[in-house]
């Protein structure tokens, strides 16, 4: 089973998602979490095979959290999810040779 | 009281008071014994007497007339030449200038330059208030559509995600088994990936990605790859490389996006066909697709703001912009900007 951490400060979208990838046979979200700071906690605690983080959330953002995580933790497997493409936040997030899906 | 009137009145009096004192001063220097006799003296067949009332009334009159004559046409003068100036026309000069006048004319002069000036300020005042307003007033409609645009974007959008991701679950996990509830979900499916798709196209139109210093080539290639893989739309550009004045590639990008806006909201085509080329010191952009074409006729009467926008940006550089639709089969945007010195063609 891959473990799933997902950080998005959008209810809605939380309970779609989660509920796709739950669906798949070899997944399972173990936590979600709605702004970056309660990401990078729960990342750290629960070490979950990969997180998905949204870029833009209210408190702290992708980017920031992102950081915060790997600073701790190297190893750490996140994808950035995001929908601004014309987004400055993007190109930073590609200097950081992080993936991104659009 | 009236000029003429109150000069003639004047002249009179005057006239009247100098005979008084004469005929008093002849009278004391040559006393009369007998008063009779100077009732009785005679000009002439004119009694003295008469003479001595009547002359004085007569000078005086005819005195005052001329004299009255001779300032009316100067203050009728100075009065045109001061309506003029409140009608702001330019000062009319009478053939016939009267000396006593020079100066107030002069002065009159002076008067009408500081108005001209002052007007002339205060001209330049309202130009640059009415430019500042229009240019707030964009302002604020830029920034209010980037607001909806984010708005839309944060809970519309985010929330027609999070359908799909449902429906996607439900047709992996649990897929339905009846035809008609299969139908009805199909149906479902498509209502979503339809308002995806209306949202992007909204989003674009309210918020149009700049190009950020990107040459237009670069910046057309970007968002028209990045609408491949977001629409399902068969996306096809030919876009050759020149280069293209600073103005003129910003408002001919806008258009581009402008007219993408339009076809993803309402032609519902399935191919998309963009080029950019120059030919013969025009550079061309061209805008294709096979939806279900528009009135142009009717769309125009309509005065529709999409159009007369695109139109507008095309004007601006100095281009030109063609519209040909027909119902059924597509439309075509055609935009011709002249290529004028000040480009480098290496």
């Amino acid at each position: 089973m891959i473990k799933v951490l997902f950080a998005d400060d959008h209810e809605m979208v939380r309970i779609g998602v989660t509920s796709y990838l739950s669906a798949q046979p070899d997944m399972e979200v173990i936590a979600e979490a709605d702004d970056g700071g309660a990401a990078v906690d729960l990342a750290l605690s629960l070490r979950p095979d990969i997180i998905l983080m949204d870029l833009v959330m209210k408190e702290m953002d992708g980017i920031e959290a992102t950081r915060n995580i790997m600073a701790k933790w190297p190893e750490a497997k996140i994808i950035i999810v995001t929908s601004f493409l014309d987004d400055e936040r993007y190109i930073r997030l590609w200097k950081l040779g992080l993936p991104v899906i659009c | 009281m009236n000029l003429i009137l109150k000069q003639i009145f004047t002249a009179i009096l005057y006239s009247i008071l100098l005979t008084a004192m004469t005929t008093g001063a002849l009278l004391i220097a040559f006393p009369i014994e007998n008063w009779t006799t100077f009732f009785d003296l005679k000009v002439g067949d004119i009694p003295f007497l008469a003479i001595i009332i009547f002359m004085p009334l007569l000078a005086g009159f005819i005195y005052g007339v001329s004299s009255a004559i001779y300032w009316q046409q100067r203050v009728q003068s100075v009065r045109r030449q001061l309506d003029d100036v409140i009608a702001g026309q330019v000062i009319s000069k009478d053939e016939d200038t009267y000396p006593e006048l020079a100066k107030i004319e002069e002065q009159i002069d002076k008067v009408q330059e500081k108005l001209r000036i002052q007007t002339e300020h205060v001209q330049k005042m309202a130009t640059e208030r009415a430019n500042e307003r229009e240019r707030s007033l964009q302002e604020i409609v830029v920034q209010e559509r980037n607001r909806l645009a984010r708005e839309l974007h944060d809970s519309v959008s985010q929330q027609l995600f999070a359908a799909s991701m449902m429906m996607s679950t439900i047709n992996e996990t649990n897929p339905p088994q009846g035809t008609s509830i299969k139908r009805q979900l199909q149906m479902v499916e498509k209502m979503i990936h339809q308002s995806q798709l209306e949202m992007r196209a909204l989003l674009l139109h309210l918020r149009p990605v700049p190009l950020k210093g990107k040459s237009i080539q670069d910046g057309m290639e970007e968002l028209l790859m990045e609408l491949t893989h977001k629409v399902p739309m068969e996306i096809e550009w030919k876009i050759e490389q020149f280069q293209v004045e600073k103005g003129v590639e910003d408002q001919l990008f806008r258009i581009l996006q402008e007219a993408v806006s339009n076809t993803l909201r309402h032609a519902k085509a399935t191919m998309l066909h963009v080029m950019l080329i120059e030919r013969d010191e025009t550079i061309i952009l061209r805008i294709v697709d096979n939806g279900i074409g528009f009135d142009v006729e009717e769309t125009r009467t309509m005065s529709s703001y999409g159009l007369s926008n695109m139109n507008e940006r095309a004007i601006e550089v100095g281009g030109t912009m063609k519209f040909i639709s027909i119902p059924g089969e597509g439309t075509r945007l055609e935009v011709k900007v002249p290529k004028v010195g000040g480009v480098n063609h290496d």
